[in-house]
């Protein structure tokens, strides 16, 4: 039997008695004596030239300490640097304009930060926001990813020739020529549109300056602690270690919290060195809407190429994808999408070609999924659509053109967003497919329910999709584990946590090795007076890259530990097991230490630690991998559409998922939960809408709709498991993975319950809406 | 947004047409209006406090210029508010047809709303729209007898 | 997202309150259960310069039954008090069903009858409701006490035959007459969103099985409760049957002139409304 916090069991979560009863810190928590608010005006327009920025009647409102425009900063005002840049792809052009602390001439987005106020409290901050006199001219705005290159759109950027913010080209094998002589064709245009990561908790920050010691302390809402503060200290120029960032607890990341020097990021530490006191600002929900990156706006042409038995012989992908005002995310969003398109298949040709454009919209930057739902939507319609040009089967089709498992490592010679060739390390795609198609019940609902519901006049359908997710990729992250003298472990590292469970699975991968239960490490995230070297936590690579730090960092400690015990009980270390948080000669019950009492043996108040050892029950361990692990899975959907309504009602939801060995299954499941809570979100509910004039209309919940726990169906999910080899615990990541296909399963769900005549479905989210625009065969309303 | 209706109005096409030049009269078209000047020709500004539903007592700062004037026929109105809640742009072209001694006034305003208003009032801007162009006429068409 | 400053008032009694809203005048703003003004104030759409809180008038709480069947709700009645009340339930099965669909249970221990009513939002489930039960409204203002048949109240977008110094303190709901029968439908794209469309209904059945009197009442189609008088008509003297309410739903269907929003256009709403009657219709057939 495993132990209940053995690496694999489904250990009960360490963090749930803090969440639950409300004892966390949330950076909302932070109160500090002196502390000031903060607030900022935002600009009502898209797009415009700023004339005139007239703080003076919100400075003379009681209760208002300071008010900034971008003049006021000074030196200090710089636009943010390049997070990314871009992969050394030899066709690549690349434009960087990153967003600015506050705007400086030009507006280019609604709800652009336009000026800062520091009041006493809230409320009287945002009195002062009504008081501010803005004159913007109002310019044209760039409203859509197709009008970004009209010949006569707006410029955005006046110091580029267009709105053209990146062309990349990535080609693998000959397209053109190899499918000269293809069965079929198969071409669409297809849409996807714009989302909110909507957390349940907004972004945050607290910074607070403390002059005599020279130390700067900020608390943020960061997935990027360390990044952050390495980069504060520079603009700041301050010492890094005179600046420390906590992450505290995280009501949510979804991947706009790794988006690097937000306005506000910048400004409140600088403020609070610049008035002495301390300042708390916290987004509140409307702007979120605006001032937190978004993501997926992207326009594909794509055609696929297969031969009479339904075999890929090639696709080609020429794509738009909206980067928003600016673009500090360089190109992971259209690289992504651009590589995860490929899937589990096996493509010998691929042309695919983008355009990142810039739009007068709020910036984009990866969300969950961060442009992988796009390269599966687009892939999966188009097998969807040659299955049934060439009478196959759905399940067949994906079933023939699955990379086989001997195939791996498979290099699909393009470039990925980490750098790194695009090579998937492992997989085994069939077993997955033929489990979900098991789970749905595929050939009796083929051959009897769905015309047992026709004959009741119910319209109902299935779906069933494939799909990789690149995860856990580089640079590194690390992790210090130390044995302390009351027995219990420590473990630090540098990576943030959203409720992911770290506090929970990282432990379990120390508590293994260590013979303690998880319950009794104690984890430290996010906080870089902790652990100050890192990156952050995206990319679905928590457990992958610093879970991997944590166990390499535990495998040293048992070393020392063993050495320690050896001595202590004068046994060979081959002879101690590791049990219970003690150390025991095996078969000799007596001859026992706890780990507290070698920790104290290892950091002795008297004598000597001899010269080539260190003290104390202690070890850093980092972590990088050669470049990412591909996870994979199958979901399948069965959902009923009531025609006269265009209402949509999820039936069943399946989820056959590969993330290579799983640390926690609980964990595992409630991260797949979650992602396609989220899909199903990106699918049916949430669509940020923009008017003409790039004006979002949605900014509230009361109109973009998320799903609530009453729209999301019981998931069944099971496992399949292919370690990665790139990794000593063979664990691939998953936090993304539930998002990614839910929009491609829900097009074929939809068209499959629709029958024969069904309108196609090119487009994602699908709303009533759209939908009864298309029932009414109206397909370009 | 696009506003498309008539209305007809209790008196005669020259009537109408010449009333709608008046800006006493057409401060009556915008509901809310609380002054509205000649700044020159057929440009006016003015200000006007409107109040729908939740929305209560929004200031904006208003502009109306008429344009493409066709005595007695058709004209087209440039409407320009701005406040603290947002901000409204627009077109709205008028024609105005006789009906024996009435007149009808058929109009089709493309509007651009903006800042607060748009971000959480889209559910409302359709309605808000046509019950305020048509409560305004209401109020020129008095205005005339 | 802070209101704007504003003065407080919380009165102990009906006529202290409508003398603050006198005096307050057009800047003054009734607050009952707040669930649509508070969020309007947070983002400074409504600035009021004074807020009359309602939630002191205890006399204008709790549902209290007539001699002959009807109920005479207080304004300030939660939904939640009407969703459990064992008096709704059995006398006026609509009210019962529709309470579940309006908002979420959070909203409903808030909100409050009279806040709903009075709001006039074209979206809300109790106007319709009130309309096709007949309810008559309590008005009292500093002239005193009136009262205002459901038919006269509801003017336009937000608008009422309330005078803003003026409060509604209760509704009065007749007895559904003998032979009646009632239901409710609506489509929203979550439940407890604002409705894309909905309709209430309820049809009197004469001796003879035929339909007596007809009410319907649409609602998030129009600029408040939208009465569907060519469709209640061409029901009257007619029974129920595929036939009577495919024209009954297509009259209601061609006589709306619904807003678009994001969630559902004009044409959208006009075709849910007509489906939505056909549905209603279908369930009070005998």
């Amino acid at each position: 039997m495993t132990r209940s916090s053995a690496i694999g069991a489904a250990t009960r979560r360490n963090e749930d008695h803090r969440l639950l009863t409300g004892t966390a810190l949330y950076v909302d928590d932070v109160h500090l004596e002196g502390m000031l608010h903060v607030a900022f005006v935002r600009s009502d327009y898209a797009h415009g030239l700023l004339r005139d920025v007239n703080l003076s009647a919100a400075l003379a409102l009681p209760g208002v300490i300071a008010a900034y425009a971008a003049d006021d900063l000074g030196d200090y005002w710089s636009p943010g640097p390049l997070l990314v840049p871009p992969p050394p792809i030899e066709r690549c052009e690349f434009r960087s304009a990153t967003q600015v602390p506050l705007a400086k001439d030009k507006v280019r987005h609604v709800g652009e930060a336009i000026a800062m106020i520091v009041a006493e409290s809230r409320y009287i901050a945002e009195d002062a926001v009504a008081l501010v006199e803005v004159d913007i001219e109002p310019l044209p705005p760039v409203a859509t990813t197709e009008g970004a290159l009209a010949e006569d759109a707006a410029r955005i950027h006046d110091q580029f020739d267009s709105n053209q913010a990146a062309h990349v080209v990535q080609e693998k094998g000959n397209y053109e020529t190899a499918t000269a002589n293809a069965a079929l064709r198969v071409k669409r245009r297809f849409r996807m549109d714009r989302g909110a990561s909507a957390p349940m908790e907004n972004r945050g920050i607290v910074a607070q300056w403390d002059e005599r010691c020279a130390e700067l302390t900020i608390w943020d809402t960061t997935q990027a602690p360390i990044p952050i503060r390495n980069g504060l200290a520079h603009m700041l120029g301050l010492p890094e270690t005179h600046v420390r960032v906590i992450a505290p607890f995280i009501g949510g990341g979804f991947g706009p919290k790794i988006m690097m020097f937000y306005p506000e990021e910048v400004l409140l530490p600088w403020a609070a060195m610049q008035l002495k006191r301390p300042l708390k600002w916290i987004e509140d929900r409307q702007e979120s809407f605006f001032a937190t990156t978004q993501e997926r706006e992207q326009i594909h042409d794509a055609e696929l190429a297969v031969d009479s038995d339904g075999r890929i012989l090639g696709v080609r992908d020429s794509f738009l994808c909206d980067t928003g005002a600016y673009n500090p995310y360089g190109l992971t969003v259209p690289i992504n999408s651009q590589c995860t398109l490929l899937g589990p298949y096996d493509v010998p040709n691929y042309w695919s070609e983008f355009q990142l454009v810039f739009t007068n919209k709020p910036i984009v930057t990866p969300v969950r999924g961060a442009g992988r739902q796009h390269g599966v939507f687009v892939m999966e319609r188009l097998l969807d659509l040659a299955a049934a040009e060439l009478g196959l089967d759905r399940a067949e089709i994906r079933r023939r053109n699955f990379l086989p498992p001997d195939a791996f490592p498979h290099d699909h010679e393009i470039l990925y967003q980490d750098f790194a060739p695009l090579v998937y390390d492992s997989g085994n795609y069939e077993p997955a497919l033929d489990k979900a198609l098991e789970m749905i019940d595929y050939d009796r609902f083929e051959s009897d329910l769905q015309p047992a519901y026709q004959a009741n006049g119910r319209t109902v359908g299935l779906g069933i999709v494939s799909y990789v997710e690149g995860t856990g990729v580089g640079p590194y992250e690390g992790a210090r584990v130390t044995v302390q003298t009351d027995g219990r472990v420590c473990l630090a590292t540098g990576v943030g946590t959203q409720g992911q469970g770290h506090f929970t699975s990282f432990a379990q991968l120390v508590a293994e090795p260590l013979g303690v239960s998880a319950a009794e490490v104690d984890v430290i995230t996010g906080d870089t007076s902790h652990f100050n070297w890192g990156t952050g936590t995206f990319a679905s690579r928590g457990a992958v890259v610093a879970g991997n730090a944590c166990y390499a960092a535990a495998l040293a400690v048992r070393g020392k530990v063993l050495a320690t015990a050896a001595q202590a009980l004068e046994a060979d270390e081959s002879d101690l097991e590791i049990e219970g948080g003690c150390v025991n000669v095996r078969g000799e019950p007596d001859r026992t230490i706890s780990l507290g009492d070698l920790a104290a043996r290892a950091n002795p108040l008297r004598g000597a630690v001899t010269p080539g050892t260190e003290p104390g029950l202690e070890a850093t361990a980092y972590f990088g991998p050669e470049r990412g692990s591909t996870a994979s899975g199958v979901h399948a959907i069965v959902l009923e559409i009531d025609r006269e309504t265009a209402q949509v009602d999820i039936l069943r939801y399946v989820v056959v998922h590969d993330c290579g060995k799983v640390i926690n299954p609980m964990i595992v499941e409630g991260q797949i939960h979650g992602g396609v809570a989220h899909g199903i979100g990106n699918a049916f509910y949430e669509e940020l809408v923009f008017d003409e004039g790039a004006q979002l209309m949605n900014a509230s919940f009361m109109d973009y709709l998320v799903p609530t726990a009453t729209d999301v169906p019981h998931i069944e999910t099971a496992h399949i498991t292919t370690p990665s080899p790139l990794n000593p615990l063979g664990v691939k990541g998953v936090g993304e993975a539930g998002a990614i296909p839910v929009g491609a399963l829900f097009a074929q769900a939809i068209e499959n319950a629709l029958g024969a005549d069904a309108p196609e479905v090119l487009e994602m989210p699908h709303s009533p809406n759209r939908l009864f625009e298309l029932l009414q065969g109206d397909p370009d309303a | 947004m696009i506003i498309q209706s008539e209305y007809l109005f209790d008196a005669d096409r020259p009537t109408v047409y010449a009333g709608l030049q008046n800006p006493e009269i057409l401060a009556r078209a915008l509901p809310g209006t609380q002054t509205l000047e000649i700044v020159e020709g057929t440009r006016y500004a003015g200000e006007m406090v409107v109040s729908v539903g939740p929305v209560t007592a929004a200031r904006f700062e208003v502009s109306v210029e008429l344009t493409d004037l066709v005595e007695p026929e058709s004209f087209t109105m440039l409407v320009g508010g701005k406040g603290k809640a947002g901000f409204v742009d627009g077109r709205a072209d008028v024609r105005l047809e006789d009906r024996g001694a009435q007149c009808l006034m058929v109009y089709k305003a493309d509007l651009g709303v903006g800042g607060r208003v748009a971000s959480v009032g889209q559910r409302l801007l359709d309605s808000v729209g046509k019950a305020m162009s048509q409560r305004g006429l209401k109020a020129v068409d008095r205005m005339l007898q | 997202m802070k209101p704007a400053p504003f003065e407080y008032v919380r009165p102990a009694s009906v006529e202290e309150a409508i003398s603050a809203l006198t005096e307050g005048g057009y800047a003054a703003k009734a607050l009952a259960g707040g669930q649509s003004l508070i969020p309007a104030m947070n983002f400074r759409l409504a600035q009021p310069a004074v807020l009359v809180d309602l939630g002191g008038l205890d006399e204008l709480r709790g549902i209290h039954p007539r001699d002959d069947g009807g109920l005479v709700i207080g304004a300030m009645t939660l939904h939640r008090e009407v969703e459990h009340s064992s008096l709704v339930a059995e006398h006026l099965p609509l009210l019962a069903e529709v309470m579940p669909w309006i908002a979420h249970p959070q909203i409903r221990n808030r909100g409050t009858v009279g806040g709903s009513l009075a709001h006039a939002d074209p979206a809300a489930e109790l106007p319709s409701v009130m309309q096709v039960l007949d309810a008559v409204l309590h008005v009292q203002g500093p002239d005193g006490v009136r009262t205002v048949p459901i038919d006269e109240f509801y003017y336009g977008l937000f608008t009422t035959a309330l005078e803003p110094d003026e409060l509604l303190t209760a509704v009065e709901i007749p007895p559904l007459p003998a032979g009646s029968r009632s239901a409710f439908e609506e489509v929203s794209r979550r439940h407890g969103d604002f409705a894309l469309a909905g309709v209430a209904a309820v049809v009197q059945e004469a001796e003879d099985g035929t339909v007596a009197r007809a009410r319907l009442s649409l609602l998030s189609v129009g600029d408040g409760p939208v009465l569907a008088e060519r469709a209640m008509a061409c029901l009257a003297g007619r029974t129920l049957t595929a036939e009577s309410i495919r024209e009954a739903a297509a009259l209601t269907s061609e006589d709306l002139d619904p807003p678009g929003d994001i969630h559902a256009s004009a044409e959208f709403r006009r075709h849910l409304a007509g489906v939505l009657t056909t549905r209603a219709l279908d369930r009070l057939r005998a």
